[in-house]
């Protein structure tokens, strides 16, 4: 699914300032979206400035604590680094939180958390999650993607590594089940 | 949207659903977790999108992080500009013989500024600027201890 990466990585780990280069090169814009994608949609208001500290402070970490070294598979990395620049966003913006409460700028604090007009897409996941409660883990998943997060019969084959011919019978089966359901209810 | 609690999965776990080949009961036990934890699925899924959407970046931070972290920066090289004009001199000085001293003089000129701002004369002038800088601090130093020489005891008293 993405790209191979392994022998810059192994560079990357021997500390070579060209693959370092390189890296940065190939990787900031990645960074850069995830940690903005993530603080978009958990509601946080942001500045350019905080995207720019938070993906700085990944490519530090990486580089002074060799977490390089630490990835099992070099060939993709993709997935791992924008999930460890979600999690330093959504740090970043805790401790931000934090430090605004502790210099008692309340009214800041406003700032940093906000409604970014998604009441209606929550108020559909949690219809959502109690009437897929019985169904299995992965057909949970499949119509959480489809309905929630809108993504097509293709993206979800493509995300869960599954065939699509299944996707598309489950999502096919469990709409008609969930229809069947909201119709007796009413 | 949910905040990813203690129970979550931690990174490594969770990327390689997108980064690895896992076998069957490992992508089973990962989409256990996933089908009732939204933030970790929505974490998944904004690591999926952002393979194809990963391209814009300010040029600006990439520069920050490269001097954060110490790297050398991509340099063009400004210098080069001064050797073309001082070769470009130096063959007009044998076209228009009439001015040969003059157009020769210019040429060295620009030859001297093209190795004045090469990375080895800059280096030299480092060099030279941290032995004189070494020197005027050893010459503030109170003078040297001659208490040995004088005969004095490890103290510097004389005896």
């Amino acid at each position: 699914m993405f790209d191979d990466s392994h022998e810059l990585i192994e560079r990357c780990v021997k500390r070579e300032e060209k693959a370092w280069a390189e890296f940065i090169r190939r990787f900031s814009g990645l960074v850069y979206y995830s940690a903005r994608e993530r603080l978009a949609r958990n509601g946080f208001r942001f500045s350019g400035e905080d995207i720019q500290d938070i993906a700085q402070n990944v490519f530090v970490e990486m580089w002074e604590k060799s977490r390089l070294s630490e990835v099992r598979d070099r060939h993709k990395i993709k997935a791992w680094l924008s999930i460890v620049s979600q999690t330093r966003a959504l740090n970043y913006m805790r401790k931000k939180k934090e430090r605004l409460l502790a210099e008692d700028e309340l009214f800041k604090v406003e700032n940093v958390v906000s409604d970014n007009g998604e009441a209606d897409r929550l108020e559909l996941a949690e219809e959502l999650e109690t009437a897929i409660e019985p169904f299995e883990p992965r057909e949970k998943i499949i119509l959480k993607l489809n309905i929630i997060h809108g993504k097509t019969h293709k993206e979800i084959s493509d995300f869960m590594n599954i065939p699509i011919n299944t996707v598309s019978t489950i999502i096919a089966r469990r709409k008609e089940f969930l229809r069947k359901a909201l119709s007796n209810s009413k | 949207m949910d905040i990813m609690d203690i129970r979550c999965l931690d990174e490594k776990t969770l990327s390689s659903y997108l980064d690895e080949r896992l076998s069957e009961a490992e992508r089973k036990k990962i989409e256990l977790h996933i089908a009732d934890c939204n933030a970790c699925l929505d974490m998944l899924l904004v690591a999926y999108e952002s393979r194809g959407r990963s391209k814009k970046c300010p040029a600006i931070l990439k520069n920050r992080i490269k001097n954060r972290i110490g790297l050398k920066q991509a340099k063009n090289r400004p210098g080069s500009k001064w050797l073309i004009a001082a070769l470009f001199f130096f063959a007009l000085s044998f076209i228009v013989r009439h001015y040969f001293l003059q157009f020769l003089a210019i040429s060295v000129v620009l030859g001297f500024k093209w190795v004045m701002e090469g990375e080895g004369a800059k280096r030299v002038i480092m060099i030279f600027r941290g032995i004189q800088e070494k020197e005027k601090k050893v010459e503030r130093k109170s003078p040297p201890d001659v208490s040995n020489i004088a005969g004095g005891d490890r103290y510097g008293k004389p005896e």
